[in-house]
């Protein structure tokens, strides 16, 4: 079963981060989503979102089980979980999806993928659960809002970083279209490194990047501890994107951009 | 003599290592269109008083290249295709975020692994030969901004007008259709089951033949009710709309207003339908 997905007007949007820093700025998350969803239940919501048909739609089962997911081993195992269903869906096409002209769920396109009136009606009502149990103790507003687009924002927000991280890795010809992400989602901090710069705008040279990090022989990357901050991996960033400085990276193809890579971490 | 963190010449106006003889490198958009879910954005690339540069463009040792940015999680590079000086972006409108705000910057790269010396560079780098890889850059332009406004707002309001399937067996009271002008959000057209999919079709084949024959009907049969009664249309979503763009609450006092106004929102429809088959047919 589906359900559709709303789009908040812009201006309530802004009617509930003002709300947010009158209020609750200085209490937990979850003190908010508990109080927007008690003042918003049912009917009392469909004022304050878009009109017409936007043709998104959600998996229920999905939503349920997103709701539903806590900590098993570590947080990234928490959002590795919540990225696959919310991208892959369990069992019966996309989690969050459009549809072609036959009815077939297809993966959102770029527009619905980075409208943020999409993803603060997730964040703040039909995925809100998620967001409480995973983010209720946060009391950074970027943890349930966003507002403009960029990647450090869309790696921040509760619910786009769970999409996007999926849709980064995501390559239909593999046999498991999915199998970088649990590369990407190591830990959070690793997610973030990666996704939040402006080297993560080329996706292909990410899933290149990842499968690197993937090779047995290059993990010495993802062996420190994250609380070591990744001193090798920041230094390669560090390298990585003053080499995009000297070649256009995006041009590269994947050989040479492997021995780039390569020569960049024996400097490390 | 200004020397800048390159590790060979490149020419910049900005950061560059031309500064002595004055070269620039500098870039012309030229055309930019929106059409068939498409932007096209075409440019050109000049270089100013600088020759070896210029040389290895005709050669093609070297091409143009504009590197495009959109906000979050977009790159793609773009090289200059039937002549060495111009490239054309083309980007379908369903791959870029929903800002539709681009980051465009001209260079031009290194088609091939070769040897570059350039005597017109400023001292010492005009010296030496520098061993370079395929895609490193020779020149850049400083970024260009473009921001267009499209699709969101028709997105924002809604779709004016929704096409409703009515079930198996029921048909339309007022012949091909009904027009319910009451909905606060839409206007609903309703129609039978068998017309629902011969609507979808026409759809796939030609949307814009759709938006002539349909939409023509249904906006004047809309904003004829308006011109007569415009209060019994206040407060819907859908009027609002109309009128906070067209104006129709005040403008719409003849049948000559109602068909111009038709004529806006849908952007000439009968001439767009008439270019649009002529081009099909070339």
């Amino acid at each position: 079963m589906e359900e559709k997905v709303y789009a908040l007007k812009p201006s309530f949007i802004m009617e509930l981060h003002e709300e947010w820093k009158s209020d609750f700025s200085s209490l937990s998350n979850s003190e908010f989503i508990k109080h927007i969803n008690q003042k918003y239940k049912g009917d009392k919501l469909l004022p304050h979102v878009l009109p017409g048909d936007n043709g998104l739609y959600i998996d229920d089962d999905v939503a349920f089980r997103i709701n539903n997911l806590s900590k098993v081993g570590t947080e990234a195992n928490w959002d590795l979980d919540a990225s696959k269903l919310l991208f892959e869906g369990c069992g019966n096409g996309f989690g969050i999806f459009q549809k072609d002209e036959n009815g077939k769920r297809i993966p959102l396109d770029m527009i619905y993928a980075t409208d943020t009136r999409v993803w603060n009606y997730l964040s703040l009502f039909r995925l809100h659960s998620y967001t409480k149990n995973r983010w209720g103790e946060s009391k950074d507003s970027k943890r349930l809002f966003i507002n403009t687009l960029s990647n450090e924002k869309v790696t921040r927000h509760p619910i786009m970083r769970l999409y996007w991280t999926a849709k980064l890795c995501y390559d239909p010809l593999r046999n498991d279209s999915l199998e970088l992400l649990p590369v990407l989602w190591k830990t959070n901090d690793f997610m973030t490194q990666v996704t939040e710069r402006q080297q993560a705008n080329m996706r292909e040279q990410t899933q290149w990047f990842l499968d690197f990090c993937k090779d047995p022989k290059n993990s010495k990357i993802l062996n420190e501890k994250s609380s070591d901050g990744y001193k090798k991996y920041r230094t390669l960033l560090k390298l990585y994107l003053a080499q995009d400085q000297i070649y256009v990276m995006a041009n590269t193809n994947k050989k040479h951009f492997l021995s780039i890579i390569d020569d960049l971490l024996k400097a490390c | 003599m200004a020397i800048f963190n390159n590790p060979y010449p490149i020419l910049s106006n900005s950061k560059g290592n031309f500064n002595d003889i004055g070269a620039e490198f500098n870039c012309t958009i030229f055309n930019v269109e929106f059409s068939e879910n498409n932007y096209k954005i075409e440019l050109r690339a000049e270089v100013i008083n600088e020759s070896v540069l210029n040389e290895m463009l005709i050669k093609g040792e070297i091409v143009f290249a504009v590197l495009v940015d959109c906000k979050p999680f977009y790159r793609k590079v773009f090289k200059s295709n039937v002549s060495p000086d111009a490239v054309t972006i083309e980007i379908d409108y369903r791959d870029i975020s929903s800002e539709f705000a681009f980051e465009l910057t001209p260079k031009l790269i290194t088609e091939i692994d070769l040897t570059y010396k350039n005597e017109n560079a400023d001292y010492p780098m005009c010296d030496y030969e520098f061993n370079l890889s395929a895609s490193q850059k020779l020149a850049e332009h400083d970024k260009i901004e473009f921001v267009f406004d499209r699709a969101y707002k028709l997105f924002d309001a809604g779709p004016l007008i929704t096409i409703s399937r009515l079930p198996k067996g029921k048909t339309p009271q007022n012949g091909t259709m009904d027009i319910k002008l009451d909905d606060p959000f839409n206007i609903i057209v309703s129609v039978s089951y068998k017309d629902y999919d011969i609507i979808k079709e026409t759809n796939k084949v030609n949307q814009k033949l759709l938006s002539t024959s349909l939409s023509m009907n249904v906006i004047y049969h809309a904003l004829s009710a308006i011109k007569d009664e415009p209060d019994n249309f206040s407060g819907l979503d859908w009027a609002e709309a109309l009128d906070k763009r067209y104006g129709v609450f005040d403008k719409l006092q003849s049948a000559v207003d109602v068909l111009k106004i038709t004529d806006e929102i849908l952007k000439s429809p009968l001439i767009d339908l008439y270019n649009y088959t002529i081009n099909k047919s070339d």
